[in-house]
């Protein structure tokens, strides 16, 4: 299997941030989560010989709401209710989820939960990386594949077993955020492309929003130890 | 920044000075055996959903048989981004069909025909779908089933399947089918085909749809899993006969 690479998935990034742009410029209002995803995989498929990147796009739209999609290595688009994936030598994971919610007038509203960004860049849990500057478009799209969770990256082989199990319909933002930071610790716990701080971003109807979790207040797993102060 | 460049087909222009490709490429996320035969009323294609990533089980719910037209089905083994590319090639052709509005549309064999030459042209380039599909379909009520490799290998028979289901399940379908099957008998033979796929086959899933297709129209089901059996005395303690191993 091949590794993915950071710089693939930073250029790739790139550019499909500034198509995006213009098209919702040219659109006259926000570009909706599928065109991301196409995009995303049009470059991915028609480069697939020389890029590495596997991506996750999440994102809210006014038309379907949240939806995720996972565009994996070779370019392949799948829907999915949550994903996870890492990126290469930069060490991230992203984990999305969305959440279906229903509400009692029976309209179902979509949130997306995830550590990534709006074009599906991994979100950091490694060292040493900067949080992204996102263009202004409020709503997310991108596309892939349809699931209900996506995963990435190094770090996401060691998550398939815990999403299995611990994934459910129908959670809330804070539940789902909960279980998007144990995901990524437990990760850390075991990729050594990953470590230091957890960052996630979450899309819905609201808008984005971020959070911080420093490494130190992650939760500990098997044979690690408490932390104590230094003597000096 | 030309969207040309950036996203034209990968042979033409690349992003990047490199001339583009001599390329056979490796697939990465991949769908295993397709099955398909024909039976009294038309024809029946049986896939399971799984999208494996080399040795990982990683995506459940892929959809790897679908319909073109009115009168066909296509499923498909290999590389799904491939498949998903060729579904688009035959949007495009169904689209220009339907705008005759002729009242004529395109059928199996048409397809199969179309694929089969789109396979072998990017074969000849070094660029090929790593795909192996099936093509079944009824039109005038001439049932038609056929299969299309990635290098262009194309042929039409009363049973099919790619990968695995060529070896594992092709001979239990020339020992039991027989002209005018009838729906159950034909899902029957085919449940014990996918068994002994998911058995023996590392990349197959228990969830399966089967597809049908007849003069009146097709019907894909809802994905369901098959009991599996493992109560063979030999497996209550392996090491009995040869201690030390497993």
């Amino acid at each position: 299997m091949f590794y993915l690479q950071a710089a693939d998935s930073q250029i790739l990034s790139d550019y499909v941030r500034y198509f995006l742009n213009q098209h919702t410029i040219q659109l006259g209002q926000p570009a909706t989560v599928k065109v991301a995803a196409n995009l995303v995989r049009l470059f991915s498929y028609q480069n697939k010989n020389m890029l590495q990147t596997g991506l996750i796009i999440g994102g809210w739209d006014k038309y379907e709401g949240g939806q995720i999609y996972s565009v994996p290595l070779g370019g392949t688009v799948l829907k999915q209710p949550f994903t996870i994936g890492v990126t290469g030598l930069g060490g991230e994971i992203a984990i999305g989820m969305m959440l279906l919610r229903a509400r009692p007038s029976g309209f179902r509203r979509l949130q997306m939960h995830g550590a990534q960004e709006r074009e599906g860049r991994k979100q950091t849990t490694g060292r040493n990386r900067k949080p992204k500057k996102l263009s202004h478009t409020n709503e997310i799209n991108q596309l892939c594949d349809k699931e209900d969770k996506v995963k990435e990256g190094s770090g996401s082989s060691y998550l398939y077993g815990f999403f299995d199990q611990a994934w459910k319909d129908g959670m809330s933002k804070d539940e789902a955020e909960k279980l998007v930071v144990k995901a990524v610790s437990l990760a850390i716990a075991r990729d050594g492309a990953s470590g230091g701080v957890v960052r996630t971003v979450t899309i819905n109807a609201e808008g984005v929003t971020r959070n911080f979790y420093s490494g130190d207040s992650l939760p500990l797993w098997h044979e690690e130890l408490e932390p104590r102060k230094l003597l000096a | 920044m030309e969207w040309a460049t950036v996203f034209s087909g990968s042979n033409e222009g690349s992003v990047g000075t490199e001339r583009g490709s001599e390329r056979t490429l490796n697939p990465y996320v991949t769908g295993t055996s397709v099955l398909g035969l024909k039976y009294k009323d038309g024809v029946i294609l049986a896939a399971d959903m799984g999208g494996s990533y080399g040795s990982t089980l990683r995506y459940k719910n892929v959809e790897r048989i679908k319909s073109i037209g009115k009168h066909t089905l296509l499923g498909a083994s290999g590389e799904v981004s491939d498949f998903q590319e060729i579904l688009r090639y035959l949007d495009e052709l169904i689209i220009y069909d339907n705008m005759w509005d002729d009242e004529n549309s395109l059928g199996p064999k048409e397809v199969h025909n179309y694929l089969t030459r789109v396979m072998y042209n990017r074969r000849n380039k070094f660029d090929p779908l790593f795909n192996s599909l099936v093509v079944g379909g009824v039109k005038n009520g001439q049932k038609y089933l056929g299969m299309v490799g990635m290098i262009g290998t194309h042929y039409e028979d009363n049973h099919v399947a790619t990968g695995f289901g060529n070896h594992l399940a092709r001979p239990l379908m020339r020992a039991e089918w027989h002209e005018d099957m009838s729906f159950e008998e034909a899902v029957k033979l085919l449940e014990k085909c996918l068994l002994v796929l998911l058995y023996r086959d590392r990349s197959a899933i228990n969830k399966f749809q089967i597809a049908k297709i007849t003069e009146e129209g097709m019907t894909i089901s809802e994905p369901y899993a098959l009991k599996t059996f493992w109560g063979f005395l030999a497996f209550q303690n392996p090491t009995k006969g040869a201690e030390g191993s497993w």
